[in-house]
């Protein structure tokens, strides 16, 4: 229990808690103090200095300045005033308020409002540039220095919450700027483009490129009529309150057309939620806020900047129906009597089981609800999966098997307290940005240790304190070993075992033969290195494994996936802050569309199919009689399309041609089915196999819910109108219902979400009211909405209470023949999202990652005469794929890379994948592959241009430092102490 | 049974249509007006018989020409110097205590008719007239406010 203070404000008395920061309290009782460069998410920066106020007759900054008993504070006393407007002054000495026709006028500018809230009416010192050329090398955002007020706030965020380390300022310059690495252009640098530094700058100094000239009335004025209206405010020299006040009018004219609306992201799984600024059908900018309850201000290139493919051209915009060679377009009406008629057939002569449904994991809750429905109630089939069987399905089983829910133990705050974080097969800075940069933050500012285990020398890796580069495949054997080391060192929880967990007895038995010495012979591991990291989750205070497609893509991915989850229990790392598994998921809705019964086992809500009282209720909601017998997989209907036993397909965005394993195979198979619809927003290589393609809207254009990682529901606001006649996946599905003769009659998507409440436990205090604006539960949700951030503090979720150890075994690898001797690892990079379908519509996201390439060691490069941009071709038993190399030490000895986003003949990695899956749920072991190499042309072109940030050379340091600032020559203190904070 | 095909039949009868569709919205909004949109093309066909409609729409057309020559026009010093003074004006406005401008006023129009009056009547002043002035109270009140006001004149001078 914190103790509480008594303090003096502006005259009152105040109780506050203590510790509690100035700056923070008043923000709290709404006081509007001024502030420029401080924020929450960001802590003290100490640079701006208009935040001073006046206590016990001295001037102290209110961000950093903690309220102990008996303090007076003035906040406008003529002595903190002073003060204020002295700091406001040196700042507009930077700063052109030029507001009027500035494309950051649009209410939330801080400069700006900071100026207005002061009441300044004139600056003592004039403005001056500061010599430096505006930096448009980027193709997303500018940084203009003659604007720049030197708050830092952009450092801060580089360096210590998106923790990329390219931003400082230099602060021993005469002239002080802001610098990316060590002095280069913005395109040539390390920026990751995350863009977060253009969201936090106060001003208009780094700007979003998609805002210039178009967020304001008159901002596209050009250059050379543009200054001169500037220099004739100059010389006429208005009181400022006059330029306030006509730059008012104009924000809030512009605010008329400017929409705003809330949205959740697209891409992965992080579920970042921000507003999107629409002007007509325009998208001006991304705009994080500190209200998005898991991102806060942070962003990644893809959801601050990879919003193109929504007014792409090759949207679809039309229902296609095939007629001999070619799509012809057609009316709603025309394509879905068709779809009813030949899919009413089918089931009518062959029943429900003849036909298949894939759902999609991108589309929200509501869509993938209605998907399942009309499997089961129109077309009653339980053939209907998503793509998580081609990723998350065994670490689900795992989790399902061990602790009783697939889902994340916790949140990311769970995450980013834990003592320490092992990150297993997974690449989190480009597959989950946000998320991998509270884990790099906490590592940075709080000490969280650090364990990465992988083929691939990434940037967690880079950063981690121990680096494990075990033998592809094997690491259920070394998870396993340090299980065993642990409880032999009697370093394991007994009591909680002892208290939570069943099967202890049996799993000893398991362990015997996972000696140290079998781990280190399997995978090749040392002993030293596998004792330490036993030692260090001894250590520490909460332990989170996080992990991803390097373990579940595997043969052994749900045994792998359940050994993770051993680990967990016998260190008593479950139903505690700080702890628990973390099976990361790659797309924005996976979670959501398991959640929804999109699985052929599972009714929604995470009920199994199996369960008597559970498909009772969905029969007699539905009128229907659903099968207890499991439906197929995406795998097993593929199989059964060549058994010519399911003769139709109803697939909603997924390429499944380009991301199921063996597309060689898989193309062939979709040819044969008999009848196939496609609804996808573009005409990917899955549709070019269909009879009729449906157009549908993409999350910016319709209502909905999202079901991220961390298992938290979040709304979705329709910001545009559906483009040409494309339409929304649950109006689409509607309709197929409607004519197939069943009608459901949702108007809304909240009506789904109330049916699904209804049905669902988990779900049953889910509603739209509550989840309004940026509120979100994660569930599951009791009726009078309490949600479970954190699962398993009181139980496990098995009739008993308790959890259980798994006792599956090692499953070794597949075997190739000895011509196929090199690894081939692959996934997804940052800039590019999966095999690229929406992202490779952006011009800048193709420009600074073109196109797919191989990555080679140095050692095996000199081995094979290879070079960068030598034209090599990989070829597995499956197929061949022919790309350039790229020489890295990302990578060792005969293990290779290649990234997945390619939607092209010539280089998609899953023409060289095979069939052979995880032995519990399917999931193809694209991880897997083994290839050999031919080479072609030993000279070619760089496939990574130069201006890629995996060139350059970051730059760390703790913050934007002002203490060099306090040192200058003509630092003048305004604040009677300058203190350092310390970093919370 | 369907290999995969990449060619998509360009929809020329949806163009059409979704330029109908788009017509019809306007002849709907155009039929809601019916009296404005009259008066306006009574306006506009006025304008236009007069020249002024294409003197206007030129005048638009160049409008960037036209803004930077009258934005040029102002930058001058001439120009930027009245702006100024204008202005400083109306700072001066805002200052003035309007009773005070009122008394001044209404002190204005009587000494006005007195000294009407006394042009008439043709006296003329001498020395000794002038000390006894000085006496008057009236006299002596203005004059007062002449030596206090040209004594705060002379304090604003000095900054």
């Amino acid at each position: 229990m914190a103790k509480t203070v008594r303090v003096k404000i502006n005259g009152q008395q105040h109780k506050v808690e203590q510790g509690t920061r100035i700056l923070d309290y008043l923000l709290k009782q709404e006081v509007d103090h001024p502030h420029i460069c401080y924020s929450e998410v960001l802590g003290p920066i100490q640079t701006c200095d208009t935040c001073m106020c006046e206590i016990d007759g001295t001037i102290m900054r209110a961000c950093s300045t903690e309220i102990e008993e008996g303090m007076n504070i003035l906040t406008s006393s003529e002595l903190a005033k002073a003060a204020q407007t002295e700091a406001m002054d040196r700042i507009l000495e930077n700063h052109l308020l030029y507001c009027t026709v500035c494309d950051n006028n649009n209410g939330n500018c801080r400069v700006h409002n900071t100026a207005e809230l002061l009441e300044i009416e004139h600056q003592t010192r004039p403005y001056r540039g500061k010599g430096y050329e505006v930096d448009m090398s980027h193709p997303f955002y500018r940084y203009d220095p003659d604007q720049c007020i030197l708050c830092g706030r952009c450092v801060e965020v580089c360096q210590d919450l998106q923790v990329n380390e390219t931003l400082s300022i230099d602060w021993e310059r005469e002239m002080p700027r802001v610098v990316w690495d060590d002095g280069k252009s913005i395109n040539e640098s390390s920026c990751v483009s995350c863009g977060q530094c253009a969201t936090v700058c106060p001003c208009n100094a780094l700007m979003e490129k998609s805002m210039l000239g178009e967020a304001g009335l008159m901002t596209a004025i050009p250059k050379d009529l543009l200054d001169p209206m500037v220099e004739l405010i100059k010389e006429v020299e208005p009181d400022y309150k006059t330029i306030f006040a006509l730059s008012e009018v104009e924000a809030a004219a512009r605010d008329k057309r400017t929409k705003k609306t809330k949205t959740v992201c697209t891409f992965c799984g992080v579920g970042c939620s921000f507003e999107v600024w629409t002007k007509g059908r325009e998208i001006l900018k991304i705009e994080p806020t500190e209200n998005g309850p898991v991102n806060s201000v942070s962003t990644c290139v893809k959801g601050k900047f990879g919003w193109d493919f929504v007014n792409s051209e090759q949207r679809l915009t039309t229902p296609l129906i095939r007629k001999g060679d070619a799509f012809v377009p057609a009316t709603w009406d025309e394509a879905l009597t068709l779809i009813a008629e030949k899919m009413g057939n089918l089931k009518q002569i062959y029943g429900g089981h003849s036909l298949g449904f894939v759902s999609s994991s991108k589309t929200t809750n509501e869509d993938a609800y209605l998907m399942q429905k009309l499997a089961r109630q129109v077309f009653e089939s339980n053939n209907i999966d998503n793509c998580s069987r081609y990723c998350q399905s065994p670490a689900t089983d795992g989790l399902l098997s061990t602790v009783g829910y697939g889902g994340d133990s916790g949140t990311i705050k769970d995450i980013a307290r834990a003592g320490l974080v092992i990150i297993i097969g997974a690449n989190p800075t480009e597959g989950h940005p946000v998320l991998a940069t509270r884990v790099k933050r906490a590592k940075k500012l709080h000490g969280q240790k650090l364990i990465v285990s992988d083929l691939r020398k990434h940037e967690m890796a880079e950063r981690s304190d121990l680096f494990l580069h075990p033998k592809q495949g094997t690491d259920y054997v070394w998870i396993t070993a340090i299980a065993k080391y642990i409880i032999d060192q009697g370093w394991h929880d007994e009591m909680f075992i002892k208290k939570h967990v069943n099967q202890y007895h049996e799993y000893l038995e398991l362990l015997e033969k996972y000696t140290l010495e079998y781990a280190e012979e399997i995978t090749g591991l040392s002993k030293e290195y596998l004792i330490e990291t036993a030692k260090m989750i001894y250590k520490a205070d909460g332990t989170c494994i996080l992990w991803g497609m390097g373990v579940t893509q595997n043969v052994s991915g749900s045994h792998t996936s359940a050994a993770i989850a051993n680990l967990l229990l016998v260190t008593g790392n479950f139903g505690r802050p700080g702890a628990g598994a973390y099976p990361l998921r790659g797309h924005n809705n996976v979670q959501g569309s398991c959640d929804m019964g999109t699985l052929p086992q599972w009714l929604p809500g995470n009920q199994r199919l199996s369960d008597d009282r559970a498909r009772e209720k969905f029969e007699q909601a539905y009128g229907v009689k659903i099968s207890k017998k499991p439906g197929l997989t995406n795998i097993e209907m593929l199989e059964a399309v060549e058994k010519g036993e399911l003769k139709a397909m109803y697939l909603m965005g997924e390429d499944m041609a380009w991301v199921d394993s063996n597309s060689n195979h898989v193309h062939e198979t979709l040819s044969k089915l008999e009848f196939f619809v496609v609804q996808d927003i573009f005409l990917t290589k899955t549709a070019q196999f269909a009879d009729v393609i449906l157009p549908a809207a993409p999350s910016l254009e319709k209502d909905g819910t999202f079901t991220n990682t961390e298992r938290r529901i979040q709304r979705l606001y329709r910001a545009l109108d559906p483009l040409g006649e494309s339409k929304p996946d649950w109006w689409i599905i509607q309709q197929i219902a409607k004519y197939m003769g069943v009608n459901w009659n949702y108007e809304h998507p909240k009506e789904i979400m109330e049916e699904l409440a209804d049905l669902a436990p988990i779900f049953a205090g889910v509603s739209y009211e509550r989840l309004e604006g940026w509120n979100s539960l994660i569930w599951p949700v009791q009726k009078d909405g309490t949600d479970e951030p954190l699962l398993y503090t009181k139980r496990f979720n098995f009739p008993d209470g308790k959890a259980r150890f798994s006792l599956v075994e090692y499953v070794p690898p597949i075997e190739f023949a000895h011509e196929f001797d090199l690894t081939l690892n692959n996934g997804r990079l940052l800039e590019h999202f999966h095999e690229g379908n929406m992202t490779n519509k952006s011009k800048g996201i193709q420009y600074k990652l073109p196109e797919v390439f191989v990555e080679i060691s140095p050692e095996l490069s000199k081995e094979r005469g290879i070079q960068d941009g030598s034209l090599v071709r990989l070829v597995s038993p499956y197929g061949a794929i022919k790309l350039r190399s790229l020489v890295t030490d990302r990578v060792q000895g005969k293990e290779l890379y290649v990234p997945m986003h390619s939607a092209s003949h010539e280089n998609a990695i899953n023409l060289l994948t095979g069939s052979v899956g995880d032995v519990r749920t399917q999931t193809p072991a694209y991880k897997q592959t083994k290839v050999k190499m031919e080479l072609i042309n030993v000279k070619g072109s760089k496939p990574l241009p130069l201006y890629n940030p995996r060139y350059a050379k970051r730059n760390p340091q703790l913050g934007v430092q002002v203490e060099r600032k306090w040192k200058r020559n003509d630092y003048e203190p305004i604040a009677d102490l300058n203190i350092s904070v310390d970093r919370k | 049974m369907a290999k995969p095909i990449t060619k998509v039949e360009a929809p020329v009868f949806n163009e059409k249509e979704k330029q109908n569709q788009a017509l019809e919205k306007v002849l709907q909004d155009l039929s809601r007006n019916t009296d404005g949109i009259k008066e306006t093309i009574k306006l506009l066909q006025e304008l236009h018989e007069s020249g002024i409609l294409g003197a206007i729409n030129n005048l638009v057309e160049a409008k960037e020409d036209v803004a930077k020559i009258a934005v040029e026009q102002m930058l001058r010093p001439p120009v930027t110097n009245a702006l100024n003074n204008a202005m400083a004006a109306a700072g001066v406005l805002t200052e003035l205590d309007p009773e005070i401008t009122k008394k001044l006023v209404g002190g204005l129009s009587t000494g006005l008719q007195r000294a009407e009056e006394g042009l008439r009547a043709n006296k003329k002043v001498n020395v000794f007239d002038l000390v006894k002035l000085i006496r008057d109270p009236d006299v002596n009140r203005v004059v007062r406010f002449s030596i206090d006001l040209l004594k705060g004149l002379g304090e604003g001078l000095k900054d």
